[in-house]
């Protein structure tokens, strides 16, 4: 099929807004031709996601001149002067794919299952445990009121005890949940539990829900098998799930059922990097509603979802869980307390409108500065190793109290940060990206920093499936900006303020090395542009920490991009001036140094 | 040339209606087809035979089974709460003192004095009709269709339930409203317009009585003050507060758009249903005012059309900038056009009603009917 197909059309249906591009084989490779946005359409008064998709992809045919509409739907496969070859498109509009999970033990097979529906692309909107702390009829209650799209049912490790995860069986039947979409369609419950449960569990569910099952998600403590749940709910989503949402069989039958839950796609893609450059990756997708973030550590996917942190819908939630000082100090002006609170808040309730002015965008960065910092949070919270696995100690391991369930995410030690979401792909300078994506996730030691070019993640994701070698040409060519390495030392409280903070010599082929310090509490910028490579020797000052250990000089190859090379020096976690003015004065100066603003120091400041 | 479609909340003048009325879980429908029914007729019972709860007392006030009976502080077949104190122990010397609290809302329903427990069933919830009309369509143990011919007023953004009473007209559609403005007068009404930058005026209006208040738009922290809770989320509805409140415009103090206002001038004093419900995500619900009227039935609806902007389309722009100003679409670029802050986006040229011409992002843009 590969060899056939010259014109892709990629479509996502976010929750606000549904973006998609079109993409033509050029010169023997493929490459993005243009790209439209334009309002989702699942809510009243159009309750139909493709009113939504024929007016982007309206604006995409008068822009190339090419006609992808006809009567009922697109245009494929493509002649010379209409359609496309081939169409997909991924979705998170509408709540996304929302999922009940339950297990028997919170810490264990229930945080399985979460997993396990997450890595699926899903918002986990309830975890279910026999240990959660509820009485039978809240739980029935909770059910009865979630109405998720798919349960996922998990419990038990093979050959152990099956009574608890039939009890959770039991509880499933009593709640008689309905799915979210159609009245009159069986729940789809996933069961990934004991598998000698399979028989006891079928005589519960059978009759009340569309039931099947998988291998178990947790055939022995030590182990984890997530894979085949993740599969299951992928499928069940494409055939149940998108066939009763607001006109998406039409959608379906317009890109041929090659439909997929965004967050899954874009997990794809922050695999992809990670094998590609043999590298950690954390990804972060800021979206409207919620916040995903994926992290790929030793080639295993961990991702999470902050179901209510994100910069429209969930906006004045953001402002609610950091607090008007945490956001406020990333911002170089005064605002007004009252006032800054009603403008998020009419972000909330219009999540469509954009930034007219310098000032807004500001105030919009800066809560989105807040968003990642909460979220990449949560994510170094869940991303834990598995609880219950039996560890064997020896004499040497005495003082070791490395306990199970510890935390995987060191911001020391991620090799590759890529920003995507329209707040970080659509702001109006890459260094702005940059700047957000710093100051929320504070890397420590080497880091090559990355953005999606106009948040095209989610089609690659779904492309790679079908198309590798076209969802790599696009991935590196048009989708992934290089925005250069950040190098910044650890222990802010270790900082002598007439000493370098940290030194570099960067080493070009036929060039002449170059040599930088940056002083506490400041950045620098050495330019590397795209392309370019460079080998970096770094020293941290005394007592601070580059990721080799204290005052251990580093070295490491690092590619360019149109931010440059990074040196901050601002300290992990980073500090900021105690008075008013000189606070104000700094996040000016780290935006100007950033080249993330040309304008000229505001008076107030 | 181009065309956009823009969400727009719906001002209707009156058209025929329907309401649904869906139990969150199944429970029992009291209504049937054909049946009218007022504001507040039970429709429905979420749990007609409430849960049961056992609670052990004699565990919790550590103290033998015999001694339960003399320590309850209610009879069996009282209405308790959540969290209520229903057993308290104290030694002879008082150097003890155990409460034994009731871990929901209901009714003591019985006690075990040989083993010192007591049972307590909680209450049926009632769906009440909340606008007057005709039943319609029943789906047992689920929904309730009630049908009705309305003036319709949708909000941006909302906090408490649901209520009805009368619409009064507090001032006019720009003036401050002072607490000095609000009297007794008001209690059980539900009043409209003016401008409400003065937490003081809110506050008398939760003290006479008053149903809800309907305005432009609030404060952010006093609708939290309202709501009793920071509102982080836009999923409303189920505060625990005593003053339903719609805002129709937005968030600050601004006042409710001319349109809106002259409608609900028209119909000062006619009675209304009133929903602060809110939900800005997936599956949206808008609060709103529903103000029964006697419609002809072959009233045609005026349902919002394909919601699209077409050059010479009323528009209305949303983004702070020009928050609220009126004008026409006179042209739909497709380049793009640079902004202020760097950002390349579509715009739309909107010539406001004032002859200014201004070029707007498209999503800063709602449909507006004049």
């Amino acid at each position: 099929m590969s060899a056939d197909i010259n014109l892709i059309l990629a479509i996502d249906c976010g929750s606000t807004t549904t973006k998609a591009i079109l993409v033509a084989k050029r010169d023997g490779g493929y490459r993005l031709v243009d790209r439209a946005d334009a309002p989702t359409t699942v809510e009243a008064p159009f309750e139909d996601v493709t009113v939504g998709i024929r007016a982007a992809v309206q604006l995409l045919q008068d822009s190339t001149g090419r006609r992808l509409l006809g009567d009922d739907g697109l245009v494929v496969p493509a002649d010379a002067h209409s359609g496309v070859d081939l169409a997909l498109a991924t979705s998170s509009a509408g709540g996304g794919l929302q999922m009940m999970v339950a297990g028997v033990m919170k810490d264990l097979t229930a945080k399985s299952a979460q997993r396990a529906a997450l890595g699926a692309g899903a918002v986990v909107t309830e975890v279910l445990a026999i240990d959660d702390g509820r009485q039978v009829h809240e739980r029935v209650d909770r059910i009865r009121r979630m109405r998720p799209d798919i349960i996922l049912l998990s419990g038990g490790v093979d050959g152990g005890n099956i009574s608890h995860v039939v009890r959770m069986g039991e509880l499933l039947f009593l709640a008689g949940a309905s799915p979210r979409f159609g009245d009159q369609v069986k729940m789809p419950v996933v069961f990934a539990g004991n598998r000698d449960a399979r028989t006891y569990i079928s005589d519960v569910l059978g009759k009340f829900s569309d039931l099947t099952a998988v291998d178990n998600l947790r055939p022995s403590m030590e182990q984890e098998n997530v894979l085949p749940a993740s599969q299951k709910i992928q499928e069940i989503f494409l055939n149940h799930v998108m066939a009763h949402a607001p006109n998406y069989a039409r959608l379906a039958s317009w890109v041929g059922k090659r439909v997929m839950p965004t967050p899954a796609a874009v997990g794809r893609v922050m695999q992809i990097l990670a094998q590609d450059h043999g590298c950690s990756v954390l990804g972060v997708d800021v979206g409207g509603a919620t916040t995903d973030v994926f992290s790929v550590l030793e080639g295993n996917l961990y991702r999470t979802v902050s179901a209510n942190l994100g910069m429209s819908y969930s906006i004045t939630n953001v402002l609610a869980e950091a607090g008007f000082a945490a956001v406020n100090r990333w911002l170089p002006f005064a605002v007004n307390q009252m006032a800054f609170e009603d403008a998020i808040a009419n972000k909330m309730v219009r999540p469509v409108t954009v930034p007219e002015t310098w000032h807004e965008l500001l105030l919009e960065q800066a809560v989105a500065r807040e968003t990642i910092r909460l979220s990449f949070q949560q994510h170094c919270e869940l991303t834990t190793s598995l609880k219950g696995v039996k560890q064997q100690r020896t004499m040497g391991d005495v003082f070791d109290q490395t306990p199970s369930g510890r935390p995987l995410v060191d911001p020391m030690h991620i090799d590759m940060i890529v920003g995507s979401g329209g707040v970080l792909s659509h702001a109006p300078r890459r260094e702005q990206a940059a700047l957000m994506l710093l100051d929320a996730i504070q890397p420590g030691g080497i880091t090559q920093l990355f953005v999606d070019s106009i948040f095209m993640m989610p089609h690659i994701g779904l492309l790679e499936h079908l198309h590798p070698r076209a969802a790599r040409d696009l991935l590196y060519h048009d989708c992934l900006v290089p925005l250069g390495p950040c190098i910044a030392p650890a222990g802010s409280g270790r900082m002598r303020p007439d000493h370098p903070a940290v030194t570099a010599k960067l080493e070009y082929p036929g060039r002449a090395p170059c040599l930088v310090a940056a002083m506490p509490g400041t950045i620098l910028r050495v330019p590397l542009g795209a392309g370019e490579k460079a080998v970096i020797t770094a020293t941290p000052g005394p007592g601070l920490d580059l990721g080799g250990g204290r005052g251990v000089t580093v070295e490491a190859e690092v590619w360019g991009g149109c931010v440059g090379v990074i040196l901050d020096a601002r300290g992990r976690p980073i500090r900021f001036p105690g008075q008013e003015l000189e606070r104000r004065r700094a996040v000016w100066e780290w935006m100007k140094a950033m080249g993330a603003t040309e304008l000229d120091m505001p008076s107030e400041v | 040339m181009g065309e956009i479609h823009l969400p727009g909340l719906e001002i209707s003048p009156g058209r025929n209606l329907i309401k649904q009325r869906r139990l969150p879980s199944s429970g029992e429908i009291c209504v049937y087809p054909g049946q009218r029914v007022q504001h507040d007729t039970v429709v429905a019972l979420l749990n007609p035979r409430g849960y049961l709860e056992t609670v052990d007392v004699a565990r919790i006030l550590e103290i033998p089974s015999v001694l339960v009976p003399d320590a309850l502080l209610r009879k069996v077949g009282d209405r308790v709460l959540a969290g209520e104190v229903i057993a308290r122990y104290r030694s002879t010397l008082g150097l003890f003192n155990r409460e034994c609290r009731a871990p929901m809302a209901g009714t003591l329903e019985r006690l075990f004095p040989a083993t010192g427990r007591v049972t307590i069933r909680s209450l049926p919830v009632a769906l009440r009709a909340y606008v007057p009309g005709e039943v319609v369509r029943v789906i047992p143990g689920e929904l309730v269709s009630i049908r009705l011919g309305a003036a319709l007023v949708q909000g941006i953004f909302g906090v408490g339930g649901e209520g009805w009473g009368e619409l009064c007209l507090v001032g006019e559609r720009t003036a401050p409203i002072r607490s000095r403005d609000i009297g007794p007068q008001h209690s059980g009404k539900i009043l409209v317009g003016g401008v409400w930058d003065d937490y003081e005026a809110l506050t008398r209006v939760r003290e006479v009585g008053a149903v809800a208040v309907i305005t432009g738009g609030l404060h952010k922290r006093d609708l939290d003050r309202i709501a009793g809770r920071v509102i982080g989320t836009g999923v409303t509805g189920h505060e625990d507060t005593t003053l339903i409140t719609v805002l129709t415009e937005g968030f600050g103090a601004i006042p409710m758009s001319q349109r809106t206002y002259r409608l609900v001038q028209e119909l000062d004093g006619r009675q209304a249903a009133v929903s602060g419900a809110t939900q800005v995500r997936a599956g949206v619900v808008r609060p709103e005012a529903v103000i029964p009227l006697d419609l002809a039935q072959d009233h045609a609806p005026p349902l919002p059309g394909p919601a699209t902007v077409f050059v010479g389309t009323p528009v209305r722009i949303i983004s702070p900038r020009h928050f609220g100003a009126i004008g026409t679409v006179v042209d739909l670029p497709l380049q793009r056009v640079t902004l202020e802050t760097g950002s390349q986006v579509q715009v739309a040229a909107v010539r406001l009603d004032s002859g200014e011409l201004v070029m707007v992002p498209r999503s800063n843009l709602e449909l507006y009917a004049r």
